[in-house]
């Protein structure tokens, strides 16, 4: 099991979508730590505390977007990647982004 | 005593004159007459007197601006601007103001293109030093801004949506208004919303040129101030791009459009198109991964509880009231004139509001 904690591997201020517009984006994010891991089967746990918050952009990029790129059901990916935080709402958002994404490679 | 004769007389006017032209030499000033004296070169360009965009000095601020860019860039010619009579600075229409003169320095070719004329009163020269105009321009202003209701203003811009470039700046003064005020800013909420603005910038404004076929720099793609005054936050992301109508049909389906526009209440076409975009980030209709961003930008208010959030784009605004977490209150109208960009702007207030009061 990898333990990816937003804050401290990646920023503290992350921010929009695509990596072209900036370092600290969901794309940019997904293909450093999320893609390959996911890849070889690894389990993943996201933790997404400690940053100071989050844009719908990027956690639809992130999230979302690794359905879209590894072309992988909704249902498969949260069996492999485990989200924490104390904001259940911001979890739910996440998990929405996910399901959302599953939806349009229908 | 003898009486001078007028030689005598001649010849002590022209000792005098010689003395006080010494005096003059010696420290440093030099009488020189009115028709040799230097006038430094460009046109002179007088500010509106208010920069408010919202409430009647739209128009006014439009032609402003335009003029500038126009003596500066087509007719390549210095300009002085004028603010001697201004007197006050409104946050929309002081940040169009900071970019605009942002993008024409950087695209004039000539070696100083834009200089300032301060104003007379006290408050508005402290504006315009504090937000960083002189730095723009290279003036001097030995003023230092004093006043509490001047020295919170804070600007920034960047070309980037890259969070480390203004995550420090928007979190030290969600700091400092939590520290002094009583009402708490949620700082996850506001990031989220400010940063959903500043990708907007990023991925919409400068899809297509706008009006005068400016198509965006490479150095700076939003601009940013903050103000803490008379306990209200406030915090505006201002683009130079085309505008929420020009970008919209790329982003929301026609159906959903022809939707909104039934039902809206207004008769300007920008002010529209801002409403269709809120509406659609909001339904939770959306399909895809995209048109999310604008939920974003209102759910500050919702979070907050209390204040207003300002849209203007082109030449239309959307103003949306929050109280109590609910929407009291939405209304929409004309600058007058195509601004050239969009501004996005937070109102929250600091202490607790008395609602009985409204």
């Amino acid at each position: 099991m990898q333990i990816i904690n937003v804050a401290k591997d990646f920023t503290r201020f992350p921010s929009g979508r695509f990596k072209r517009n900036g370092e600290t984006s969901g794309e940019a994010f997904r293909e450093r730590f999320l893609e390959n891991p996911l890849k070889e089967g690894k389990q993943i746990t996201v933790e997404l505390d400690g940053t100071i918050g989050y844009g719908s952009s990027f956690l639809e990029e992130a999230f979302g977007g690794l359905v879209r790129v590894l072309k992988i059901s909704p249902q498969d990916l949260k069996l492999k990647l485990h989200m924490v935080s104390n904001d259940p709402a911001l979890l739910e958002e996440v998990s929405g982004y996910i399901d959302d994404a599953g939806k349009s490679l229908q | 005593m003898k009486r001078p004769t007028l030689e005598l007389k001649e010849r002590q006017a022209r000792l005098a004159r010689y003395r006080y032209e010494e005096r003059a030499l010696r420290k440093g000033k030099h009488r020189v007459s009115p028709e040799n004296r230097y006038i430094r070169p460009g046109e002179i360009i007088k500010a509106p007197k208010s920069f408010n965009l919202i409430r009647g000095a739209g128009l006014e601020i439009g032609k402003f601006l335009r003029a500038v860019a126009q003596t500066v860039l087509v007719n390549k010619q210095q300009v002085r601007l004028d603010f001697k009579n201004t007197e006050h600075f409104h946050v929309p229409g002081t940040i169009l103001l900071f970019a605009e003169l942002d993008r024409i320095i950087a695209i004039s070719e000539l070696s100083k293109p834009i200089s300032i004329i301060d104003p007379f009163r006290r408050r508005p020269r402290e504006v315009l030093k504090q937000i960083g105009i002189h730095n723009l321009t290279g003036d001097r202003c030995d003023i230092i801004p004093l006043r509490e209701d001047v020295v919170y203003w804070k600007a920034t811009k960047g070309n980037t949506q890259s969070g480390d470039s203004y995550g420090t700046l928007v979190e030290a003064i969600a700091e400092r208004a939590n520290r002094d005020h009583a009402k708490q800013l949620e700082v996850s909420g506001l990031w989220r919303s400010v940063n959903e603005a500043v990708a907007n910038s990023i991925d919409h404004a400068y899809k297509k040129p706008r009006h005068d076929g400016f198509e965006g720099l490479d150095t700076t793609k939003w601009w940013m101030f903050s103000q803490i005054k008379d306990s209200v936050f406030t915090l505006a992301v201002c683009d130079l791009g085309c505008g929420y109508r020009k970008t919209i049909n790329e982003t929301i389906p026609e159906k959903f459009i022809a939707s909104i526009a039934s039902s809206f209440i207004g008769n300007n076409r920008d002010a529209l198109a801002i409403d269709t975009a809120m509406e659609y980030g909001r339904s939770g209709t959306n399909q895809g991964n995209r048109g999310k961003g604008s939920r974003d930008v209102l759910s500050l208010l919702q979070k907050h509880g209390d204040g207003e959030l300002v849209v203007l784009s082109n030449s239309g605004w959307m103003r949306y009231e929050y109280m109590k977490t609910k929407e009291v209150n939405r209304n929409n109208g004309g600058v007058g004139i195509d601004i050239g960009g969009t501004i996005v702007w937070w109102k929250l207030p600091l202490k607790e509001l008395d609602h009985a009061d409204h």
